[in-house]
């Protein structure tokens, strides 16, 4: 018995329960497909089902992977005074208000860029005409936000330094946002 | 436990064995039937996939992290499932898709109390959903290397695991991104909303389910490996690489942090704390529905009695001002001869006056003071005082709600209005004036408004 599961693992690569589970998925995945292949949208659905996945995959991660590798490769690249090196670094004050306009550029795009400017008359009476102005504010805010809690920052740290010349602390960090 | 297929990945030399070598030998990685097919993939890389292990470089990826990540995730989709599949069932005898074979909740009246379940429903459904996508975006970005390790498979096992993955991941960004578009109205996707959300969300189950009966013991062991509470409590300056991990997503080659890991939680739970804040004032309303900043429901039509949400304009649905002026009648129909009522008709009769919300399935709200004849006065009228149902119909020449049949409960409940007034005001034509359905805990889009006739069926009065 035993050496007939070890045979079976060998085989398949994993337990026979996880075998079932992948039954149990994929039939259910078939029964949707059945239900739904008749359908004049189902290629279009599929295409959009694919499509996310592809541009979340190769286009969202990757772009922000990129991004923040490029801001973080310009700060090392950015001339430091001996007096800087230990100055409370300034990544996270870009890159928290950054990810937040971001986020709300993704989830809101529709309204943001105008996409469906005729459905939303239709649907509500009023216009989308307010959102890139608002999202431009936001953005802002964030920024300014950022800035002065790094303004803030910088002098307590200078304050810090300057009482104690032999401080040994890193710059700590505190959950923004 | 059921061991997972996705650790058979090749070792470190931290000498950590994975659950899934069951002969219990350290050497090297497994391989299912047929070995040399897998051996033969290993080898056929693909130039720039081979280096991947060494792209990846953040210093807090990890089990634990994403462990995290999928406790959340794992506590709160299945509310936004349930939700989504209780409004299925909301929508009564005529849900959106139709024929849906197997795949639904066991039928029930959906209730008329109390009066904000809908609301309450789609707001969770809604929010929690806007809510979860800074969390799926870090649970993906935490699980990226496996995403281009090297080979894809080492077994059947781990092929068929990776086709169950593309249900979940591709289930989860589907539903975010149709349902994202549906609350902003952008249909640039050229199907039907509900149809799509509704079968996405069976295939998005169907990968779910899996995968958390797959890794819900990785998980646990993962959360179990670090004490969060002294996460909370670890600074930048002693943020340390989690240990190396089977599953290879502890970076092998690790940058210096920028960021502590408690910061990596809070960074992802402000955004989502971000994503509340602009949205919850949709569902809310009152003096909190400016705060939806970008959103349509966010936006406000001024201080007059009928100054609230708009679903679906007059002009928009096709309705003519001379069809719902003087000479408008509704026509009433049941167990005796067919009646029709001017507006001052009903005007005359009872009427009553309930504090209802409309909610839409796009997870807005907005509560008003309706004045009216109670449907089930109406119904009484044709000579049937226990309807069965009550088949509504509009002005509206075109469009999928411009029917709608109330169930016998949805008639009979007592703030069950056919209004005419709303906050002390005629209704607007916009509001649906001569007259429009307004029953509590019903989905917005079947308070049927510019109505036409209402059809009450049922066992006549004994």
């Amino acid at each position: 018995m035993r050496s007939a599961l070890q045979q079976f693992r060998r085989f398949y690569g994993a337990s026979p329960l996880h075998l079932l589970a992948m039954l149990a998925c994929f039939t259910l995945l078939a029964y949707v497909f059945a239900l739904t292949r008749d359908f004049s949208t189902a290629p279009r659905m599929a295409i959009w089902f694919l499509g996310v996945v592809l541009v979340h995959d190769l286009v969202l991660l990757p772009s922000y992977t990129a991004v923040d590798r490029g801001f973080g490769w310009i700060l090392r690249k950015l001339p430091r005074g001996s007096s800087e090196r230990r100055t409370v670094p300034i990544v996270n004050y870009v890159r928290i208000p950054t990810l937040a306009a971001g986020l709300l550029l993704l989830i809101f795009l529709p309204g943001i860029s105008k996409q469906a400017p005729r459905t939303v008359i239709s649907k509500t009476g009023l216009s989308e005409n307010p959102f890139f102005g608002r999202w431009l504010v936001l953005t802002a805010v964030f920024f300014f936000i950022s800035a002065a809690l790094y303004a803030v920052r910088r002098l307590r740290h200078g304050f810090a330094r300057s009482r104690t010349s032999g401080d040994k602390d890193p710059p700590r960090r505190v959950s923004q946002k | 436990m059921t061991p997972t297929a996705g650790s058979g990945s090749s070792r470190r030399d931290s000498g950590e064995v994975s659950d899934d070598m069951a002969t219990g030998k350290r050497a090297g990685p497994a391989y299912g039937f047929p070995a040399p097919l897998w051996k033969a993939l290993e080898r056929h890389r693909p130039p720039g996939i081979g280096a991947s292990s060494r792209w990846w470089r953040s210093p807090l990826r990890g089990p634990w992290l994403t462990s995290v990540f999928a406790l959340v995730l794992l506590c709160a989709l299945p509310i936004v499932t349930l939700t989504g599949l209780l409004s299925w069932v909301a929508y009564g005898s005529q849900p959106i898709p139709g024929d849906v074979g197997h795949l639904h909740l066991p039928f029930f009246s959906w209730p008329t109390s109390p009066a904000w379940l809908y609301r309450l429903n789609q707001g969770i459904h809604v929010i929690l959903g806007l809510t979860l996508i800074p969390v799926v975006l870090a649970k993906l970005w935490s699980v990226a290397p496996k995403l281009v390790a090297w080979p894809p498979a080492r077994s059947i096992a781990q092929v068929l695991e990776r086709l169950s993955l593309f249900a979940l991941v591709g289930g989860i960004l589907f539903e975010i991104v149709t349902g994202v578009a549906n609350i902003q109205y952008d249909y640039l996707f050229g199907f039907s909303f509900y149809t799509a959300h509704y079968y996405g969300a069976w295939v998005f189950i169907a990968g779910f389910v899996v995968h958390v009966a797959i890794k819900l013991p990785r998980m646990v062991t993962s959360l179990r490996s670090r004490s969060l509470r002294k996460e909370l409590r670890t600074p930048l300056s002693a943020t340390l690489p989690e240990p190396s991990d089977p599953d290879d997503l502890v970076a092998i080659n690790p940058a210096e942090p920028t960021m502590s890991r408690r910061g990596a939680l809070a960074l992802v739970g402000g955004g989502s704390l971000l994503v509340v804040a602009v949205t919850a004032g949709q569902t809310i309303g009152g003096l909190t529905r400016r705060t939806a900043l970008l959103l349509p429901r966010g936006r406000t039509y001024g201080d007059g009695p009928n100054d609230f949400q708009i679903n679906r304009t007059a002009a928009a649905a096709g309705i003519k001002p001379a069809d719902a002026g003087a000479g408008w009648r509704l026509m009433v129909s049941g167990a005796s001869a067919p009646m029709s009522f001017s507006r001052s008709e009903l005007l005359a009769m009872p009427q009553h006056t309930a504090v209802l919300p409309i909610a839409c399935v796009e997870g807005w709200s907005t509560t008003q003071s309706w004045t009216g004849v109670r449907l089930r006065d109406l119904a009484a009228l044709t000579g049937i005082t226990t309807p069965d149902t009550a088949d509504v119909q509009s002005l509206q020449p075109a469009g999928s709600f411009k029917r709608a049949i109330l169930l016998s409960n949805q008639v009979l409940d007592p703030d069950s209005l056919l209004a005419l007034r709303v906050n002390g005001s005629d209704l607007s034509l916009d509001h649906g004036y001569p007259a429009r359905v307004v029953v509590p805990a019903l989905p917005g889009v079947h308070n049927t408004k510019w109505v036409k006739s209402i059809t009450f069926a049922g066992p006549p009065n004994a």
